[in-house]
């Protein structure tokens, strides 16, 4: 179930193994994101993109706001 | 706005490859001190002037930015509560701005300082124009003049000494001129009242020399290698001279300070003061000149110098860097911490190490190398120990004897083997270069070349010919 979390939040979870996947495009990905974040851009996420996730790992999934 | 925007906007850490340009968050200065509505005025002051900063910010109990107490208002009412004398509502960025953007404003406004908070207004610190200006300065000509003296050593930039105690202000003009021609990418001036010993001869003021080489130089890089804002030179005019010389050599100015010998700062019958007040005395200059290279209207009562409305009205387009002089640890560690780049004489990894663990890491490293070429080793030796004796002389002696004639005294006590061993002697450029590979290899980038004697002539020859083309660009 998704749950919106806040910026310490973020720290915290990923100290604790979580995974942090960035959905905006590829270009805005490799210009700048978080670190430690993956990038599956929305367009592309599909079950064969998140392959890459642990199924029992807490996931981050972030874009560039929340609007 | 969570997300992205909002993690960036807060000047959390980021990756990708517009990391590579800097962003307002990278040039915050964090220690700027704080207050709160009801403290005192007189309370503020005190804790200004303590921490060197011309301006405190005031905020609330979760940190967001209210006002800000500056200028005249931290003098005007001692016993005014904070609110009454602050400026409300200042204005602020985020720290995801671009500097040039941010530039732009506060040239546009004659902002020296602008306040840095989160989105949702608490402080972060406060961004200075002078590191923006500095950030954003070109690189002059970076890998141009740059050398390595055999494959996998570091590479080093290789500059000129212009000995203000043994050459005439016209002569040094014209070897800033023949060093340029050589190959030499800067060359840094020495600044003192009087010169070593008598038999050195000269000692011309620093800054009309400098003035002179601006205008007979297009490419060479100057420094003062190194002035002493403390004693002798009030920190204030140092800054007005130093942004002079910024704005008369666009981009190649650096300023070089250091704490001084009492040879030159006893001249006004000051008392001469001791190592730890000097470097207290140094940090306390050195705030106060990059206050006033701030712009605008500036008092400082500090617990060495005071100022009282004091404007530089002639400030160059890209403030100088200001290179701190260490010969020992205590020295170094301030350099680091205070610093845009480190100076010493002769190789020493120690100061260089310690330089870069307290905050000096990619800052500029630059040292004195001091030779004596002529085409006889043997003359080269005799020479050396006539004209520079104070190679071969403990830091003590250096610092705290106050005339030429007591320097020629300790002098009759150094040998010439002493002087050799400080001293690249004689015409073999292995020496040379193999001195100038040791200092890259101790962690200098930069390194610049002393020639002891009269025949500077024959020296640039032989660094043009010998010693420049065989180190590697």
């Amino acid at each position: 179930m998704p749950t919106e979390i806040r910026r310490d939040e973020v720290c915290q979870m990923m100290a604790g193994g979580a995974a942090l996947v960035e959905v905006l495009p590829a270009e805005e990905y490799e210009a700048e994101h978080l670190p430690g974040a993956i990038n599956i851009p929305l367009q592309q996420l599909d079950r064969q993109a998140t392959t890459v996730l642990q199924p029992d790992q807490p996931v981050i999934v972030y874009c560039y706001d929340s609007q | 706005m969570a997300g992205k925007a909002d993690w960036f906007a807060n000047g959390l850490p980021r990756e990708g490859k517009r990391t590579a340009s800097p962003q307002i968050g990278d040039l915050i200065r964090r220690d700027v001190p704080i207050c709160h509505l009801g403290d005192r005025v007189v309370e503020v002051l005190q804790r200004v002037q303590t921490t060197g900063w011309g301006q405190c910010v005031v905020v609330n109990d979760v940190g967001v930015v209210l006002g800000l107490l500056r200028g005249e208002a931290l003098h005007a009412a001692p016993d005014a509560l904070v609110e009454l004398a602050m400026e409300a509502g200042p204005t602020t960025i985020r720290p995801d701005r671009s500097p040039r953007d941010i530039r732009a404003y506060m040239r546009q406004h004659g902002v020296a300082s602008v306040v840095v908070t989160t989105p949702t207004g608490q402080l972060m610190g406060i961004v200075e124009r002078q590191d923006i200006e500095r950030c954003l300065a070109p690189a002059v000509q970076p890998h141009q003049g740059r050398y390595r003296a055999q494959r996998g050593t570091p590479s080093v930039e290789i500059g000129y000494k212009l000995s203000c105690e043994e050459h005439s202000p016209s002569a040094l003009v014209c070897y800033a001129k023949q060093a340029e021609e050589a190959g030499f990418t800067f060359a840094m001036l020495s600044d003192h009242y009087h010169p070593w010993i008598d038999e050195q001869g000269q000692s011309p003021f620093v800054w009309s020399v400098i003035g002179s080489i601006a205008q007979a130089t297009a490419r060479l890089r100057i420094g003062t290698g190194v002035t002493c804002p403390l004693i002798r030179m009030h920190p204030a005019i140092v800054a007005q001279a130093a942004a002079t010389a910024a704005a008369l050599l666009p981009g190649r100015f650096m300023l070089g300070v250091g704490t001084g010998e009492n040879l030159n700062e006893h001249i006004l019958g000051d008392y001469w003061p001791p190592g730890a007040t000097r470097r207290a005395m140094l940090e306390e200059a050195v705030a106060l000149i990059r206050c006033l290279w701030q712009g605008g209207l500036r008092s400082h009562h500090g617990h060495y110098y005071t100022i009282e409305n004091a404007q530089l009205y002639t400030l160059p387009e890209l403030l100088p860097p200001v290179l701190i002089a260490a010969s020992g640890t205590r020295s170094a560690h301030m350099a680091g911490r205070l610093g845009d780049g480190l100076i010493t004489v002769g190789v020493h990894a120690k100061l260089v190490d310690r330089f870069i663990a307290a905050g000096g890491a990619g800052k500029p490293r630059y040292t004195e190398l001091s030779v004596c070429w002529t085409p006889d080793e043997a003359e080269a030796r005799r020479l050396a120990q006539a004209r520079w004796p104070i190679a071969g002389m403990p830091g003590a002696l250096l610092s705290d004897l106050s005339l030429p004639s007591h320097f020629a005294q300790a002098a009759s006590t150094i040998t010439e083997e002493a002087i050799a061993q400080a001293v690249i002697c004689g015409p073999d450029p292995t020496r040379h270069i193999a001195a100038i590979t040791q200092a890259a290899e101790a962690g200098y980038t930069h390194v610049w070349v002393h020639q002891i004697g009269p025949d500077q002539a024959g020296f640039f020859q032989f660094y043009a010919r010998e010693v420049l083309p065989k180190l590697h660009k």
